[in-house]
């Protein structure tokens, strides 16, 4: 039967997308269904979460020029 | 999405969000039509212009008919649009629609030349004993601007900006804190880096929702403004054909630099360029600084808009070099306080400020809320002439070396292409493009993920089913994502109510 | 991340999917007489004019940086009646206005009478432009008709139309190019007007001017200067420009339907020309800017008929010159190629002539196009 489920798409390139899952394993009740490379639907409430923990595993490599001085 | 753009949108959003009654009594003035038509998108205005010298409603259906399959969804958006601001209406016939009765005829009046005389303003006649030249306004409306803006940034020794404004300031989000101590907010930086015409929308807009807490008539006024739109540079206008409403509100204008008026008593009123470039996409006055060039150069029209011959200390500042780092030669309070948003400054001398860009800058910056493009749009038009001189020189070299090797370097556009003349695929670049791509690139670092809340729909129990319904959601321009293998299709939030309907329709 | 990041690097991305720039409507009317007095039962140049100046108007009211341009184009040669280089736009319209100088006043309401003075200000110059120097152009045709010269200058009109547009569109590309800024007299005085309206193009905008040409032609002769009719449409080609075409009177114009149909444009002919505002402002309405959208309204079955070299009719079935693909409805006198002067080798010319073949073939398909029905290919020798 038909069924329509409230939530937000999250498109995103592959390697965001595993970064998406390892926090999902972390924190397990973010991502509700997996659909395809480059799409994931998440749960409303979590999209704030998702992408503090992203920005959080993003800034880990950056490089700072003042870092230097 | 262009400037234009930008403040097309907040207008037509104001528009669409008024009650019907006052949007039909606003289409009672042919000024206004004009310059609502104009802020229309283009397949709208098409579908106008064709129903406007049409007598009875068209079918749907034969609207349909005009368009390509392609073009479904913008005809659905423009359509949505004409009927949120009830320009067309549903016919007593089923799926016949035709145009506003009122706005029709004012139009209609507009583009023969048969509406009142007063429809544009009424010109004086008479000589003005102190006139006034296109010059002298300019130098008006930047410098009554300027105060605005410098006030904002609290520059020292500029004049306070009248109440009124103050208050539009801080109602507007753009300013808050107590009277005597208005600090600026982040709003208020974010409007500090758009184009005056958008910077000018937003103050009316706030000055809109102020008059109806006043109880003036919301016609009145959004009538005065776009009559304003539509008046000339450099003419004077009667004050005794405005109505109550629109004479007390002169006094505001000339507080922002719309209009200019000798005195409170007087007579006329000059309408400024402002004023008459509010409902057109170019705006004349770039930027506060690049509007005192335009008042230096009235005499000399043709020439160069980005004026980079004539030395002064108006034109841009900024020289922005490959490894990130940024001079600006100036001492504008105004100009260090925006490239403070989004650079890291670190030295100061007498005559330039030095600083870096970096990702951490940038970021704040966007986290503030203003764009890449906003950043890299600033830099370019407040660059140093040097840099434009430097960046117009390389583009020559580029033009000239594939016209003497035969070759194509713009890169990107490929030949087959055609029929565009080298010429045209090169860019003037004017900041360095790894300083350009740079900024961009930190920009989509923040959203490395798109997302779009909605619904998913599944488990369907056959494919035809599944295709009637996710082809729908795609004609209709809802759909965001499909899969047809697994059976499943993504709509907006907004697309649900329009999917579920036609399922309920088609499948019971 | 191709689809996120493709949204930041590319340049035009609009969410409306189209975009709003600036387009240039230049509009070619054919005066030639003999067409207008064929069709004076139907309509008027007065009340088509009417219409038009409509049209311009609804063009103008689209956008605040749009331009129009209007060429008329008759026997004795073409002329812009606006933007018009020689004349002062707001000189006159502050003498329109009515300023303090009654005699003044006085003279230039008799010229333009027609024009409602409260008219919005950018309708209103080019209206009265249009409207005072068509009329002494219609003096100036009625008091010399060149009975010797039959032929339409509609080639020569199109010709300027082009090269108007182009200065246009390359004095709107020369701030972000530096290149070809040679701005002179007649975008002088367009673009200065601009700047009296406050609305320059030529700000520093990412915009490109768009542009199209509008033919209104009432001639039903066919036997227009072919090449240069050609040659200009290919030219529109190259530039991407539509050229659309009203054609009134009573035959279709098959060179103005390949005209449109070349450059994506619409050809009407229309019978009845008393709803003319109707078509102009639907059919006719659709900007470049939302073409790739529309059904654009226009019949399929175009003929491709191309014309003789030699005699200007129009042949459908002739010669071609195996060097330049001139075509001729005869076998020249001088037994050379009219185009490229390269001899034909009499060998084949005698064949030509002398053998029934053509009756013969004359018999098969008209409609095989020209090329492969042609039993031609001499070789110059």
């Amino acid at each position: 039967m038909l069924r329509a489920s409230r939530g937000v798409l999250v498109q995103c390139d592959p390697s965001i997308r595993a970064l998406i899952l390892q926090i999902d394993n972390e924190r397990p009740g973010i991502v509700l269904e997996e659909l395809d490379d480059s799409h994931l639907l998440i749960k409303q409430d979590k999209i704030d979460v998702v992408k503090d923990e992203l920005n959080k595993l993003l800034s880990k490599n950056i490089y700072n020029p003042f870092e230097e001085e | 999405m262009s400037s234009g753009n930008l403040f097309k949108a907040t207008v037509n959003e104001y528009l669409e969000g008024l009650p019907r009654n006052v949007q039909s009594k606003l289409y009672e003035a042919p000024a206004t039509c004009l310059s609502i038509f104009r802020l229309l998108p283009p397949m709208a205005k098409f579908y106008i212009m064709s129903m406007l010298f049409n007598e009875q409603s068209v079918a749907l259906r034969d609207l349909d008919r005009w368009c390509k399959p392609s073009a479904k969804k913008l005809q659905y958006e423009s359509l949505k649009r004409l009927k949120s601001l009830h320009l067309i209406e549903d016919d007593k016939l089923a799926n016949h629609i035709q145009l506003n009765k009122t706005f029709r005829q004012n139009f209609r009046d507009c583009l023969t030349g048969s509406q009142d005389s007063n429809a544009f303003g009424t010109l004086c006649v008479a000589v003005d004993k102190h006139k006034v030249d296109i010059a002298f306004l300019d130098t008006f409306a930047s410098s009554k601007w300027e105060t605005i803006l410098h006030f904002m940034v609290g520059t020292e020794s500029t004049a306070t900006p009248s109440k009124s404004v103050l208050s539009l300031l801080r109602s507007g989000g753009l300013m808050e804190g107590h009277a005597s101590s208005l600090k600026i907010t982040n709003t208020g930086f974010q409007f500090l880096l758009q184009d005056v015409n958008v910077q000018i929308w937003t103050l009316l807009l706030q000055y809109l929702n102020l008059t109806q807490e006043l109880n003036m008539d919301p016609v009145d006024v959004l009538n005065f403004l776009f009559m304003l739109g539509s008046l000339e540079l450099g003419k004077s206008y009667m004050v005794s054909s405005l109505s109550a409403t629109q004479v007390s509100m002169l006094a505001d204008l000339r507080d922002y630099g719309l209009v200019y008026q000798r005195s409170d008593s007087s007579g006329r009123f000059y309408p400024t360029r402002l004023a008459t470039t509010l409902t057109s996409d170019s705006a004349a006055l770039k930027t506060p600084s690049m509007a005192l060039e335009q008042t230096l150069q009235t005499t000399d029209e043709n020439d160069n808009p980005q004026p980079t011959e004539a030395p002064s200390s108006s034109q841009g500042s900024i020289i922005v070099e490959t490894n990130f780092k940024i001079y600006s030669y100036s001492n504008s309070p105004l100009e260090i306080a925006i490239l403070n948003l989004f650079v890291h400054l670190r030295t100061r001398f007498a005559n330039m400020v030095c600083g870096q860009i970096t990702r951490e800058s940038i970021r704040k910056a966007l986290y503030n809320g203003i764009t890449a493009d906003q950043i890299i749009k600033f830099l370019e038009t407040h660059a140093h002439p040097q840099m434009q001189l430097l960046a117009k020189e390389k583009l020559d070299k580029k033009i000239e070396f594939d016209a003497s090797h035969n070759i194509n370097t713009a890169g990107g556009a490929p030949q087959s292409k055609g029929s565009d003349s080298n010429v045209q695929q090169h860019k003037l670049e004017i900041l360095p493009p790894n300083i350009v791509d740079q900024i961009k690139l930190w920009q989509l670092e923040l959203d490395r993920i798109q997302t779009f809340d909605g619904y998913l729909f599944k488990d369907f129990s056959t494919q035809q089913e599944f295709e009637i319904l996710s082809n729908y959601a795609s004609e209709v321009g809802v759909l965001i994502w499909s899969d047809k293998t697994k059976k499943k299709f993504f709509i907006t939030e907004g697309g649900l109510d329009q999917v579920k309907n036609y399922a309920n329709r088609k499948f019971k | 991340m191709d689809a996120i990041s493709d949204r930041t690097f590319k340049d035009d991305i609009y969410q409306e999917g189209t975009s709003d720039d600036p387009s240039l409507l230049t509009v070619i009317l054919d005066l030639s007489p003999s067409g207008w007095y064929n069709i004076k039962d139907q309509i008027t140049i007065n009340e088509l004019v009417k219409s038009i100046l409509v049209f311009l108007n609804a063009h103008l009211s689209l956008n605040n940086s749009n331009q129009v341009a209007f060429i008329a184009s008759s026997l004795n040669g073409s002329k812009f009646l606006y933007p018009n280089p020689g004349r002062d736009y707001d000189k006159v319209q502050t003498t329109v206005n009515g300023n303090n100088d009654e005699n003044m006043v006085d003279d230039t309401f008799n010229s333009t009478t027609y024009i409602n003075k409260g008219m919005y200000r950018q309708f209103r110059l080019v209206d009265e432009a249009v409207l005072e120097e068509l009329n002494a152009y219609v003096k100036e045709i009625a008091s010399n008709i060149d009975l010797k010269k039959q032929n339409t200058t509609l080639s020569g009109a199109l010709s300027m139309a082009l090269s108007y547009t182009n200065r246009m569109l390359t004095l709107d590309q020369s701030i972000t190019t530096t290149t070809g800024s040679a701005i002179n007299s007649t975008t002088n005085s367009t673009a200065s007007d601009n700047n009296n309206n406050s609305s320059t193009t030529t700000s520093n905008s990412v915009n490109s001017m768009k542009s199209r040409i509008l033919i209104i032609s009432a001639s039903d002769e066919d036997d227009v200067k072919y090449i240069p009719i050609m040659n200009s449409i290919f030219a529109a080609q190259k530039m991407k420009l539509s050229i659309d075409i009203v054609k009134l009177g009573y035959q279709d114009s098959s060179y103005l339907q390949q005209a449109s149909d070349a450059t994506n444009g619409i050809y009407l002919h229309i019978i009845d020309p008393k709803g003319i505002i109707q078509f102009l402002t639907t059919a006719f309405f659709i900007e470049p800017s939302i073409r790739e959208y529309i059904i654009l309204p226009t019949n399929s079955n175009v003929n491709y008929r191309a014309s003789c070299f030699i005699t200007g009719k129009s042949v459908d079935l002739g010669y071609v010159c195996s060097v330049c693909l001139c075509i001729m409805s005869v076998i020249p006198e001088n037994k050379s190629c009219p185009a490229c002067r390269s001899q034909f080798d009499p060998k084949i010319l005698a064949q030509l002539t002398q053998t029934p073949a053509v009756v013969a073939k004359k018999k098969r398909k008209l409609d095989t196009n020209g090329n492969t029905a042609t039993p031609t290919t001499s070789t110059p020798s």
